[in-house]
């Protein structure tokens, strides 16, 4: 894996010209909406994989990375857009560039150009989901479970699972037609058997009763037993002169064909009624095929209802029952829909069946309309026959059936006209051939016998072979998803424990009781989580949107984590963060450093307020970061000097923007002071405006540090905790120092804050100024991780004063 | 997750192997396709079936 050194972009999407330095640590991209974030993260996901997801996938037909990719000005010389990442391969220990150009997007050129780096460029190519936009993170949480469980098992990139198993199912749906049509040829070889015997039924007695007499009147053996390898023409002469002709048998073949054509008008008949009502089903309601792909989407919303709130699209409804009414509508669609597909396909599968049979029959007496019948009725039956079979064929799915609708309607047999008259006509014929000899009749009868019985044997082998393919297929797509399941169940434990704690982090305070299961289904991938001791529910039932827009950043996490595990030391985070609330995004920068210290996160968002948050939680260095104030299409994004606070301040003075360094000094004061107040607990007399300016806050937060280290060294005595109580003195020794400072400028630092009067001030002053206050501020925080201090819990009495590495760590609980 | 791919495929085998309805041979066959087709088609599956179920019917005739 890698983590990105610098980015250096040239005419790519809306960018002119930029260089950004992550230098492999954490980076916040901020700007309004517009300024241009976006190309940044096109540009890195760009250089790393060669296309940009912004300009794939849904709705965007006509866009690519050749046309679009390059600054609209340069949209017709693609070589012009290009971009060069250095970055830093933590494995090897290396660095290297990687240069790729919108000309050529598939090539990248690397400098060092060594296998294994080229590898490392490989392999992060294949992990897209390194970007994570905010448009994707609800994909895994608010889904139907069959897409969850797809883009979940394509984001651990276990999708090939997920395609075995659709593949093996549709072997086995495969197989089973084949076994239904294998069991159908049986029947219809029967048929042709007892037909040719005269037989009901081809049982072992009956065939042997009919064969016999025949071979007795030729003088050979009777035949005792019907085994495997029995041949009933044994010892016969083989037939002469007649082909094969057998003339009872012929009309026997003749009159069951006509037996059935008389009852053509009747065979079936229910069924293709039945497809014929069922297509006007569909006809009048074109969605009522999808609302099968939704039934189970349904189900689950109905289930989780139980206010006037629609679960499934946060739609409003009059009153619960309104809403029930409604998804018990759409669900009774689904399963309409679901009940006239089955009954399509079944229907459509019997209507098959008997025009296989009518085509077999067809088949037997073909040769014999050739040979005796009127001119043209030999060609006639075989064409019908060719129809029949095409039009079994159609019946397989709901689409080609729905194309046969005419004929269903009309009788779908479409037998030619006055069928049944050149039928009599060939019967007549075929009684007027010349009678046979009695030699030459039995010969023909056991040959055509033999034939027949050995169509039927074959038809019975293939009926076997097909029934042992459908149990091996059977058996193989039940053992994969068996194993599957049990294998994506052990790792959704895995990754669901994962995301409750992280999730847990975030929301520690008000629902630290939270809890999440991941259940692999058939269905598909089910989520369920807590609610305030409530039990389990749908993401979607009672949480938020913010707080979905959480849990969707805390399962990528959990999954990238399973995924890469101590790999994952980089990801893109573009305008993820702002699904997070001001309430919790203390701890969201907390669950990043703590649970991803390794991980470079470039994070992007259009809050500038929270991207200071993220410096001030030492989640971003201050220097870690761009400011993008706007963007032209002339421009491209322009950027605020990316130097930290009090680098850019001592800037203003030094060039005598005195007024310019006052502004920047007192909004981060009134910033830093509000957010110190509010880690330390500090006490603000009520205002109902919330108007505190820095004055209030800054005096506030002194004091509540002082109270607290107080209380630090009270406990540290009672516990006659020796090292507590130097790091406590040690505290308080610092402090005093500080304050002595701060003091000293009291009456510049007083006129200043409450009469706004630093812009007046000589540089000289000024600076004495802002070094008090760094002093200050440098008591409140840990010069170790750089985080500043807070009390924990946030809320009741403080037990502790801490920083997030732990090395301040002052215990504020008495005996 | 390449692990996690063999695992299950080498579980499925194994497991394959105990059904009646299953051959060795025809284990051996599915062990062959998933080892060469990285997405093998729903065409290739059928034909090891009804190809191993021709030579099973083949014996017991």
């Amino acid at each position: 894996m890698i983590q990105i050194e610098s980015v250096a972009i040239r005419e790519l999407r809306g960018i002119r010209e930029l260089e950004v330095r992550p230098d492999r640590k954490n980076f916040v991209v901020s700007g309004p909406n517009g300024s241009g974030k976006s190309g940044l993260v096109d540009a890195i996901e760009f250089a790393l994989t060669g296309v940009m997801s912004r300009l794939s996938g849904k709705g965007t037909r006509g866009l690519g990375v050749k046309t679009h990719g390059p600054h609209v000005d340069r949209r017709d010389d693609p070589a012009s857009a290009e971009v060069s990442l250095r970055f830093y391969v933590p494995e090897l220990d290396k660095s290297a560039v990687l240069t790729r150009n919108v000309k050529n997007p598939r090539a990248f050129t690397l400098d060092p150009d060594e296998p294994e780096i080229r590898g490392v460029i490989e392999e992060v190519a294949d992990h897209p989901e390194l970007t994570l936009t905010r448009r994707e993170i609800i994909k895994y949480i608010i889904v139907e479970a069959a897409q969850r469980s797809k883009e979940i098992q394509e984001l651990l990139k276990l999708e090939s699972i997920g395609q075995t198993r659709e593949v093996l199912k549709t072997v086995m749906n495969k197989l089973n037609a084949a076994a239904r049509q294998t069991k159908a040829a049986v029947g219809r070889a029967e048929e042709a058997l007892r037909v040719h015997l005269d037989v009901t039924a081809p049982r072992s007695p009956d065939i042997l009763a009919a064969i016999n007499p025949h071979r007795q009147s030729l003088g050979l053996d009777e035949i005792t037993g019907l085994a495997p390898d029995t041949d009933f023409t044994a010892g016969a002469l083989e037939a002469s002169g007649d082909g094969g002709f057998n003339r009872n048998s012929a009309l026997r073949d003749v009159e069951a064909l006509r037996t059935a054509v008389a009852d053509l008008a009747t065979l079936s008949h229910e069924e293709a009624r039945s497809v014929v009502r069922d297509l006007d089903i569909l006809d009048s309601d074109p969605a009522i095929l999808e609302a099968i792909t939704r039934r189970s989407f349904v189900d689950a919303g109905l289930r989780l209802v139980d206010n006037a709130d629609c679960p499934l699209c946060d739609t409003s409804w009059e009153d619960v029952e309104a809403l029930k009414t409604h998804l018990r509508a759409k669900l009774a669609k689904a399963e309409e829909a679901n009940a006239v597909r089955r009954r399509l396909l079944d229907n459509g599968a019997g209507i098959a069946d008997d025009a296989r049979r009518i085509a077999g029959l067809l088949d037997a007496v073909q040769p014999l309309g050739e040979r005796y019948g009127p001119e043209g009725l030999g060609d006639e039956l075989g064409r019908w026959s060719s129809d029949l079979k095409a039009f079994a064929t159609g019946l397989r799915a709901v689409e080609s059936i729905a194309e046969q609708r005419g004929r269903l309607e009309k009788g779908w047999s479409d037998a030619p006209n006055a069928v049944d008259d050149r039928l009599e006509v060939l019967r007549q014929m075929i009684e007027s051939t010349p009678d046979q000899s009695a030699s030459v009749a039995a010969q023909t009868f056991l040959t055509r016998a033999q034939d027949r019985l050995s169509d039927w044997r074959s038809a019975q082998r293939e009926r076997t072979r097909g029934e042992l393919a459908v149990a091996a297929g059977r058996a193989a797509y039940k053992t994969y998803c068996d194993v599957a399941d049990e294998y994506l169940s052990e790792l959704y434990r895995s990754v669901e424990d994962r995301f409750g704690k992280y999730y847990r982090a975030i929301n520690a305070e008000d629902e630290g009781g939270f809890e999440v299961k991941l259940d692999q289904a058939e269905a598909g991938l089910d989520l369920q989580v807590a609610f305030h001791d409530t039990g389990l529910h749908s993401p979607a039932a009672y949480h938020s949107e913010g707080h979905q827009d959480g849990m969707g950043v805390c399962l990528y996490l959990a999954l990238m984590k399973h995924l890469l595990g101590d790999r994952f030391r980089f990801a893109v985070l573009d305008d993820v963060v702002m699904s997070v609330d001001h309430g919790h995004r203390k701890e969201f920068c907390r669950l990043l450093k703590v649970h991803f210290p390794d991980t470079q996160f470039i994070i992007t968002t259009h809050d500038r307020v929270w991207a200071m948050q993220m410096r001030t939680e030492g989640l971003v260095e201050s220097k870690g970061g761009l400011t993008l104030q706007n963007w032209s299409v002339e421009t491209g994004p322009i950027v605020e000097q990316a130097a930290g606070i009090w680098d850019k301040i001592e800037s203003d003075v030094a060039k005598g923007h005195t007024s310019g360094a006052a502004g920047r000094l007192r909004r981060h004061m009134e910033y830093i002071a509000a957010e110190l107040a509010d880690r330390l607990g500090a006490k603000l007399p009520f205002r109902g405006d919330f108007s505190y300016d820095a004055g209030d806050l800054v005096s506030a937060v002194i004091g509540r540090h002082g109270e607290l280290l107080k209380l630090g060294a009270k406990a540290a005595n009672k516990w006659n905790n020796e090292d507590a109580k130097a790091m406590v003195a040690a505290l308080k020794g610092s402090r005093k120092d500080a304050l002595d400072a701060y003091q000293g400028e009291a009456w510049v630092l007083n006129r200043a804050i409450h009469y706004n009067e630093w812009a007046r001030f000589t540089k000289t002053e000024f600076r004495e100024v802002v070094e008090a206050f760094k002093r200050l501020l440098a008591e409140l925080r840990c010069e170790s991780c750089g985080s500043w201090l807070y009390v924990t819990p946030r809320k009741g009495t403080a037990e502790s004063l801490r920083c997030d590495c732990g090395s301040v760590m002052v215990n504020l609980k008495v005996k | 997750m390449a692990k996690v791919l063999d695992r299950i495929l080498d579980s499925f085998y194994t497991k394959l192997s105990e059904s009646d309805s299953v051959s060795e041979a025809t284990v051996e066959e599915l062990r062959t396709l998933l080892a060469a087709e990285r997405k093998p088609k729903a065409a290739d599956f059928v034909a090891i079936f009804e190809r191993v179920a021709q030579e099973a019917s083949v014996d017991s005739d």
